[in-house]
Formats: structure tokens, sequence, C-alpha cells
């Protein structure tokens, strides 16, 4: 194996071959990574000189166009357009700093970003990124429609509210949401999927920014899908939709738990004693998460007394409900003496009894 | 005698080129799915507003769990940082486990804290807790710290189970140094799944050297010492390469002791932290996920790659020494306890390919490099070096360290380049051509003698001594 010079190569063993080749292959892409590093950090950095001079010239022409009465629109509008809208860079940045100056501003100047809008051809150039097939690309252009309030065929977003990708039916969501005159909330009964709860937050959140009447969230307290009708139940203490109590307590009957989770939570927030008498007649029959959530509900809305009926109904395996019930207890202080029969390290051991002698107050009370 | 070793050559050889190949395999495949889920990562996060999250009410709520022990130099300024999270609704949890210096009568003095009802749940058994204080300044009204008897870390995070108050928890290092938004980004996963999410993870992030003020990283800076240096690639290649693709198949096994988020009935249900190993974190997701799996319930693991967690690495050899092997020592237990998971079309992704990986890649791949090593000293001694072929197979594996690492700058560059300044990616590309002959050898050996404490029985953590992270702005 005596290996003196390359023109022997043909003679090496195939597993030095092999090696060989792959060390200069390595080498070769260490190489090209290299260039890649370099050339990225060139490029980004670039860009970013390139976006800062940008923004100075669109924030230059936005703020003429918008407040500069001697200004020429029609005709600087297409010059602008002409001389510096050239790549799909451009547009990017021009539509973020739109959607930066609608933010800051309403009324009159809103319109007139519309008018910009339209003018530099962002409109036509979103509209194509929609009807593509890159889910970032329709997400991107259903951003920027529904910040700006802008309507688009109504065919093209449809369809992606039953979307597989959950950034596309969120902003699809959205879209509708911040587009509609009427029924804010009307893509609900489209949706054949579950809310998630980062969809409720922004649903929540647009609902707060919207213009028009809040519908009435009792529409949808029926739906098939139990994260609707838990959406629905959060939004009517959200909106102080008092007229729907009745709803929410009917809602304690409900067959999914975590809708009744959720109307037990919106019935303590929003304060109704009457709730107490169902929520006691359920607990031994809920799930131990519903259970606490009872005893918690109690002790904002409830008695000492409300309390002490459900002490019956806690056994002694239930160690951790019984924390609970020793929590609220000493809330309400010297009404329940549950200090002096209960040993916190043995709370289990000394139930029981203490159930007992509870009881007993109870029918003497 | 000549022939023997010949063929003993050809095995080794041949032995050697085949597990080189699944090795480089794995991690083209890796590097592969890694760059899809950093693309659509920020595809997705593009048009992400903070602002809906933070004024929501409809937030879960947060338990932040930190455990210390003898932390009294940088407590209080690290709970002050902790307090500053943007977050709507968290509760920072404290639990001093059994401190034998002035830590907590430091959070006493400083936070005016009173000692509360000492009543909480018992959902995992404990050491017993010796009080818990709340802050009677209102400014303070989300911390509470509990001081309980010496566990060790598993069993102060268990502690801290038991006392806190909400449905999600988030463990942390107390020395870490969180972004401001790094809870609202962690959870996330959390809010944006229909399935079960039982845990999600971040980046964890070097800040040795960076400047800091108030708890928060002003400046990103490269640490000055190569040991500090080789850790940032070695970070770079475990989490924006590794841990993004193991997201990608959602067959993450491990989600970082400094900072991961969990679903706390799901870490109840499988029993909390164990305690009896020195790798708690990653056995208490194999555990989780094992479950899961077991009772068929629908579930992910969520894996967040923006920088969200600041951590001090050890600048001094001892220290990497003693972490690594904790480290290796911890794997092992884990794939131990777990071993039925091996290979077991059961457990789906985990079985098949997570912890065959874990098993090839982080336990044997040190020792099959030790055996390489001793291998090639017996050669040695026996003249059989020959060195065109040492020169090769020394220049396969040496090249493709340094690919990987280059790959993983590219990587970092690609996605949140946090090294701006150009002399930073040059002096990384320095480590990355030094790192293979200078600092790999001494984690590999780190590896090995983990392997061999464990077999002699040792538990210990060993000592961890860091410098701190404390304001640093000043020293500009």
């Amino acid at each position: 194996m005596q290996l003196n010079s390359l023109k022997e190569l043909e003679n090496w063993p195939y597993i030095l071959k092999v090696n060989l080749t792959l060390s200069i292959s390595f080498l070769i892409l260490t190489l090209l990574f290299i260039a890649l590093v370099l050339v990225l950090r060139i490029v980004k950095n670039r860009r970013e000189a390139y976006r800062i001079k940008f923004d100075v010239k669109l924030i230059d022409f936005y703020n003429h166009f918008l407040f500069d009465e001697d200004f020429e629109k029609a005709s600087q509008l297409g010059d602008f357009k002409f001389r510096h809208l050239k790549t799909s860079f451009d547009h990017k940045l021009a539509i973020k700093q739109t959607l930066i100056f609608d933010e800051n501003l309403k009324g009159e100047s809103s319109e007139a970003i519309k008018e910009l809008f339209y003018g530099l051809g962002l409109y036509a150039f979103l509209l194509k990124d929609l009807k593509k097939k890159a889910w970032f690309k329709q997400v991107r252009a259903l951003y920027a429609f529904s910040k700006l309030g802008i309507s688009v065929p109504q065919e093209l977003v449809a369809p992606l509210i039953k979307s597989k990708k959950v950034e596309l039916r969120q902003q699809a969501m959205l879209y509708f949401l911040n587009t509609s005159k009427e029924n804010p909330l009307g893509f609900l009964d489209d949706l054949d999927q579950e809310l998630t709860l980062w969809q409720q937050v922004f649903i929540e959140n647009s609902l707060k920014n919207f213009d028009l009447e809040v519908p009435d969230f009792a529409r949808w307290f029926n739906h098939e899908k139990s994260s609707v009708v838990v959406f629905c139940i959060k939004m009517v203490v959200s909106f102080n939709q008092f007229q729907n109590i009745p709803l929410l307590i009917e809602a304690l009957d409900h067959t999914e738990a975590a809708v009744r989770a959720q109307a037990i939570n919106s019935l303590k927030i929003m304060e109704v004693p009457d709730a107490l008498q169902l929520m006691s007649a359920n607990f031994p029959f809920e799930t131990p998460a519903n259970k606490r959530a009872i005893l918690y509900a109690i002790e904002r809305i409830g008695t000492a007394k409300d309390l002490r009926t459900l002490v019956g109904c806690i056994s002694k395996e239930e160690e951790n409900l019984q924390i609970d019930y020793y929590k609220i207890a000493s809330s309400f202080e010297d009404e329940i003496p549950v200090q002096k029969l209960i040993d916190l390290d043995t709370i289990t051991e000394d139930w029981e009894e203490y159930k007992d002698y509870s009881l007993r107050l109870l029918q003497g009370a | 005698m000549s022939i023997g070793i010949q063929e003993i050559i050809q095995l080794f050889s041949i032995l050697f080129l085949v597990y080189g190949l699944i090795i480089i395999s794995g991690y083209i495949f890796s590097a592969f799915f890694s760059i899809i889920e950093i693309r659509d990562y920020k595809r997705k996060n593009n048009f992400q507003d903070e602002v809906a999250l933070l004024q929501s009410a409809n937030l879960p709520s947060i338990s932040v769990l930190a455990p210390a022990y003898n932390e009294e130099a940088n407590v209080v300024e690290n709970i002050r940082s902790l307090l500053t999270l943007n977050y709507p609704s968290f509760e920072i949890v404290i639990i001093n486990d059994g401190s034998k210096d002035g830590s907590l009568q430091k959070m006493i003095d400083t936070f005016q804290l009173e000692p509360e009802e000492l009543v909480h749940y018992h959902h995992i058994p404990t050491k017993k807790v010796r009080g818990i204080y709340k802050s009677k300044i209102k400014a303070y009204r989300n911390l509470r710290v509990i001081d309980k008897e010496n566990g060790g870390k598993a069993d102060a995070l268990n502690t801290g189970i038991n006392c806190c108050n909400h449905d999600l928890i988030c463990c942390i290092d107390v020395d870490c140094i969180l972004e401001r938004n790094a809870l609202l980004k962690l959870i996330r996963p959390f809010l944006n799944d229909t399935r079960r999410v039982i845990a999600s993870g971040g980046i964890i992030r070097v800040a040795n050297n960076c400047v800091i003020e108030d708890g928060r990283i002003l400046e990103v800076r490269l640490p000055g010492t190569f040991i500090a240096r080789a850790q940032i690639l070695e970070y770079f290649r475990a989490f924006l390469m590794g841990r993004m693709a193991w997201s990608r198949v959602d067959g993450l096994l491990l989600i970082s002791g400094a900072f991961g988020m969990f679903d706390k009935k799901t870490v109840i249900e499988a029993g909390g932290y164990d305690h009896t190993t020195v790798g708690e974190d990653m056995e208490l997701l194999v555990r989780m996920r094992r479950i899961m799996r077991e009772q068929n319930i629908p579930y992910t693991v969520g894996f967040v790659p923006d920088p969200l967690c600041w951590t001090e690495v050890p600048e001094n050899k001892q220290i990497l020494m003693r972490q690594r092997n904790r480290w290796a020592r911890g794997t092992i237990e884990t794939l131990m306890k777990h071993k039925k998971m091996l290979f077991n079309p059961k457990y789906g992704v985990l079985g098949l390919l997570s912890t065959p990986y874990w098993m090839f890649f982080e336990w044997l791949a040190p020792i099959f490099e030790f055996i390489g090593i001793l291998f090639f000293i017996i050669l040695i001694l026996f003249g059989k070096v020959n060195l065109t072929v040492f020169s090769i197979f020394f220049l396969v594996i040496y090249s493709f360290s340094v690919l990987f690492s280059i790959t993983a700058i590219y990587f970092e560059e690609y996605s949140f380049q946090q090294y701006k300044k150009p002399k930073y990616m040059f002096q990384l590309m320095r480590t990355a051509l030094l790192e293979p002959l200078l600092y790999h050898p001494i984690v590999m050996w780190a590896a090995v003698k983990g392997n061999i404490d464990l077999l002699r029985g040792k538990k210990s953590w060993g000592q961890m001594t860091r410098t701190g992270l404390g304001n640093s702005a000043t020293k500009k």
C-alpha cells in the first residue's frame, strides 16, 4: 500500500477514492457556503441601505400627496409610479409605507391613502399575488386589503376561509371582518374548522376596532364547532351583552365541557349569582376542571353557604378540590372554620371528618 | 499476523465509512428540513401584530418557574428583569432550593416579601416547603417566592408546579436573560394549533461578552475566548439546524431546561420532573411524548426559532467538561429509561427517527470517535499507519466538520443575523476552521468520561461556576 504519487491514484482502494471524492466535495461546498454567507451579507446590507433611501422618497412623496394642496396629484402619481416602482421589492416597500400611513391617519386622509394605493398600482400588484398559489403571497395580499379595508372580488377570498393553511384562514377571516359593512362575523357560518386561540385573539382585536355595530354573539351559540361557541361566550363578556345572560346560563348544560367551562367563567366575570343554583346542581357531574371553576365562581359571586352546600360533593380522593375548597373557604374568613380541622399536609385524611362537621353546621344554619 | 491486521484495518475502514455516511446523510437531511422550517417561520411571522396579543384579556395566564440555588449575587437583578416581561397575565415563581447563602433574605428585603398561607397542591411529591412568600408592594404582586428544603433542580421545579396558579408553566434558569417578548413568542404554538400542544421551546443564545443593562441585551457581541465562540457555533448547529429540523418532523426530544413552556396538566399526568436523572429536561419531554403516544392523544410540541433566551456558557475548560459530562449522562439515562421506544414503530417518528438519532449521534458518536482514536494509536504502535491513508481519512472528517459549521453560519445569516459586525462573521468562520482540532476533542472526551462516570454510578451535577451576566453597558 505504498502510495507515493497521484499517478497511482487509479490503483487506490475504493474506500480511499470515495473518501477523497467526499473530501473534495466538502471543501468545494464549504467554499460555496462561505461565498453564500458573504453574498447574503452584502445583499442584505444593500437592501437595507436601499430600503432606507426608498422609504425617505416614499414618505416625502406621501406627505406631499396627502398634505400639499398645490401638489399635482394625478401627474405626480403616474410619474412616481413610472420612475420608482420598478421591482417587486419597491412595491412591497410602498405597501408597507401605505399601511403605516393608514394606521396613523383617519378620515379624509384615509381616503387619500386609498387613492394612493390604487394610483401606484399597489392594488393590482396585490390582486395578482392573491391569485397566485403561494400561500404567503396570498396572506400578504389579504393582510394589506384587510388593514386598508379594501374589497376584492368575493370569489377570490371565500374559498380561503376553508384553506388548510391556518395563517391563510386567519387572514381571510380578518379580511371579511374588516371589510364588512353589516355582518362582520358572517364568515363564522361557513367555518368548518375549529378556531384557534390565536385566531380568536385577532378577531377580538379587530372587533374592538370595528366602527359599526358589533353583532349579537348569541347567534353562534349553537355553532357545530365548540371553539366558535366558546369564543362567542367570551365575547358576550368582552362586549357586555347582558341580554345574553339567560343563554349563558343555558350553556351550563352544554354537552361540551369546554363550552360549560367558558360559560362558568363568563357568568363569574359578569357577576350573575342567579347562575349559581344550576352550577351547584351540576357540580357532582362536572369534570375536575369545571368543578374547580365553579368553586372559584362561588368565591367571587357566592356566599359561604353556597360553598358549604358543595362540601358533600367533594370526595375523599379529590385532594386538589379539597385544597381549592380550603383556599376559598379561607377567603370567607370566619364563616367556614376549616383551619381548625384540616391539617394541610394530610388534607385528604381529615376530609371526611371535616365534611361531616361542615354538613352538620349547614343543617343547623 | 500481518494479514490479520490488514483485514482488521479493512473491516474498520468499511465500518468507519458506513457510519460516516449515515452521519453525513443525517446532517444533510437535518440541514434541508431546517432551512424549510426557518423559511416557513419567517413567512408566517411577517404579518403578526403583537399589540393585539398584548391587549387581549383572553390569553392564557403563565406561571414562570425559576429555581434558585445560592444565587445571592444576581437573584434580585434577575427577578427585576423577569418582572418586566411583556405579557398580559403572568406570575413569577422563584423557588429557593434550600440555598445556603443569603438569597432568600435578600429577596425578602428587596421585594418586601411576607409569608402567605402555606397551602398548595400535592400533584407531585417533593421535599418539604418551608414557606411561601408574596410581596406587600403592588408593583410586585405577580411575584411569589417559595422556600423549600434542598432537593435539586428537578425537585425545585416540581415544587413550583405544585404551588403555581396557572395552567401554562414556563421553566427557566434564573440567571438567563429573556427577551421582553419571550413569553408572547413562546406561547404562539399553544395558541395556534387545534391539537393539544404539550410543550414549546425556543433557541438559546450565548450572552458572554454581550452588552447587558438591567437584564436586557443591548448589543450582541462575540465572546473574547475561543472556547465560548466554539460554543456559539455549536448552538447554531444544535438549534438552527438540529432542533428546527426535528420540529419540522415533529420529532423534538429536548426542550432546553433554560427556557421552555409546558402544559401543566400534561406535566402532572406524566409525573413531573424526574429528580433521579441529571438530564431532567430531556427526560420529561420524552416521558410526556411517550404517554401521549401510548394514550393515542393527538398532540404536538412547538419550537420557536427567534432568539428569546440568552445564557452564559462556560469559558473554562474544566467547567465545560463538567457540563458536557452531565449532558452525556443525562442523554444516556433518558435513552435507557425509554429504551422501549427505540426502533419501535408504535412511537412513530420518535421511535424510528428521534431516539435512534439520539442514540447514534449523541450517545454513541463520541464513543466511536474515541475508539477510532485508540485504533489509530494501535496502528501507530504496529507501524501500520500510512500517511496518505491517514491524511485522506482526516481530511474527509475535517472538511465535513467545517462544512457543517459554515452551513450553520449561513443559516444564522439567513435567519436572524444577530452578529451584525462583519468582523464577527469572519471570526466565526475562523473558529469553524479551528473548532474540530482544538475544541471538539475536549467535548468528545467529556462525553466519553460521562459514559465512564455513569457506569461508575456518578449521579451528581458537578459544580457549575458562572461569572454572572450583570450590567456590562458601563464596561464598554
